[in-house]
């Protein structure tokens, strides 16, 4: 089936770890851009709903050794704004297993500096 | 076949335990009243009435138990004496005299240990489990939370040894200053303190799952007698909980803290009267949370009796709950007559 692309924004309007709020047709995204890459998600948190676009781009704690802090993931964790749970942005997956649900993730592509987003999960899920 | 993992035992007098440690220390022990006045004090384990004192020693035993954990509660009033040396000579002698007078087929003393030096108490275990085999190691509750590094050497051992760790309140707690703390603060009466004994356990198994004590051991066992159960399914919520909110401040927790604790703790059963039947019984804990519970008499402390049990939720689900502390204490069941029968030739 052919993917339908949509255009989403510019890749200058994307500054390295904020959100930004588009909708395509009654879905509404955040988009995000880390390390270079343009990543999309659902704006609905599995646990209990919470707008993800309100959410925060971080890192998070590594699983680690008795009172050992390890920080990673730089970037790459999306946290909801009501509850604090930490997903992964490209997989949409809790980190650390903390819920079954994952928030949704789109696919997005860049052509010549406009952003586009499909509905569709992304290649590396 | 019926185990119970909380029958109390005690010395009906304290120079019982003189002959089991050095004379020296017999003396000085004998010399200090502040000591002997504390074992005296302990036999009112619940320090409400004076109907308890010197019934323990003789309390009749029910006939139809086929093994059971004795628990030298007197023992465990060395959480609050000041010298830990003397406390140390005391655990010891209490040992000493317990595996020795005390074990046999039927019943199995828990071993104590002093809560003030985690390596003499590691190296107490290791020497009792080289020559008898005790089948739980019981820990004297201080102001230290269970999860912390410091009892790991206890654990190591018992882990090392396959012995579990048995924690019941000594009913010290929230009973002076520095004591382990009930609530929010110090309570003023015996009442309260003894309505609110389950906050002991429920903030010792927080730490334990929170520490990540069973990411270090994972084949530790721990028998949690006398705080009750009803509370369970509350507190192992509100663990998982927090934890996924948390999850980054506490990262060696790798799993949610209810997964540990279902896998690695028991419970037991008094007061029974927590639920009221075999319907509340049922609905109020899941069935893996059942599984965790094992029958605890408490007795002679106005505990639960087998029949009391049998009362509450019926022959089959109590036949389930006694049967069920034999795994924990490493028991074999017991093996079947192997008669023959001669009719059947």
């Amino acid at each position: 089936m052919a993917i339908t692309w949509h255009r989403v924004g510019l890749l200058e309007e994307l500054e390295e770890g904020t959100i930004l709020t588009r909708t395509i047709g009654e879905t509404t995204i955040g988009l995000t851009r880390s390390k270079g890459d343009v990543y999309a998600f659902g704006n609905y948190c599995p646990h209990q709903g919470a707008p993800m676009c309100l959410g925060e781009i971080r890192d998070t704690m590594l699983p680690s050794e008795f009172q050992e802090y390890v920080p990673g993931h730089d970037g790459q964790v999306l946290r909801c704004p009501w509850h604090a749970y930490d997903f992964f942005l490209r997989s949409g997956t809790a980190v650390g297993g903390v819920i079954r649900g994952r928030v949704a993730t789109y696919s997005t592509t860049v052509d010549d500096g406009v952003v586009y987003c499909a509905l569709t999960r992304p290649d590396s899920d | 076949m019926i185990y119970d993992l909380d029958r109390h035992v005690a010395v009906e007098d304290y120079q019982q335990l003189f002959a089991h440690m050095p004379t020296g220390w017999a003396k000085h022990l004998a010399e200090r009243e502040e000591f002997v006045a504390s074992i005296q004090l302990a036999s009112n384990h619940i320090r409400v009435t004076e109907q308890f004192d010197s019934v323990e020693a003789t309390a009749p035993v029910d006939q139809r138990l086929t093994h059971s954990l004795l628990v030298p509660f007197q023992g465990l009033s060395v959480a609050g004496w000041t010298d830990p040396k003397a406390a140390e000579h005391f655990v010891a002698s209490f040992n000493r005299l317990s595996q020795h007078e005390w074990a046999g087929d039927a019943a199995s003393p828990a071993l104590l240990v002093s809560p003030f030096d985690p390596e003499w108490s590691a190296r107490e275990v290791r020497h009792w489990a080289a020559t008898e085999t005790p089948k739980a190691v019981a820990i004297p509750l201080i102001d230290r939370l269970l999860g912390t590094a410091y009892w790991d050497p206890i654990y190591a051992a018992c882990v090392e040894a396959d012995i579990p760790v048995y924690l019941h309140f000594s009913g010290l707690e929230g009973h002076y200053r520095g004591a382990p703390p009930l609530s929010g603060a110090i309570h003023h009466s015996a009442a309260s303190r003894r309505a609110l004994l389950p906050h002991v356990a429920e903030t010792n198994l927080a730490s334990l799952a929170f520490e990540a004590t069973f990411e270090r051991f994972p084949s530790l066992r721990v028998v949690v007698a006398g705080f009750g159960f009803s509370w369970l399914p509350v507190s192992l919520w509100r663990f998982d909980s927090e934890w996924r909110t948390f999850r980054r401040d506490v990262p060696w927790v790798k799993n949610p803290p209810s997964e540990y604790l279902l896998e690695s703790v028991w419970l037991t059963s008094w007061p029974i009267q927590e639920q009221v039947g075999l319907d509340e019984h049922s609905t109020a804990l899941s069935s893996r949370m059942r599984e965790r519970l094992i029958f605890g008499s408490h007795s002679p402390h106005l505990g639960d009796d087998v029949d009391t049990i049998v009362a509450a939720l019926g022959q089959e689900a109590a036949d389930e709950l006694f049967v069920r502390g034999r795994e924990v204490l490493g028991l074999e069941a017991p093996t079947a007559s192997r008669g023959v029968d001669m009719g059947a030739l």
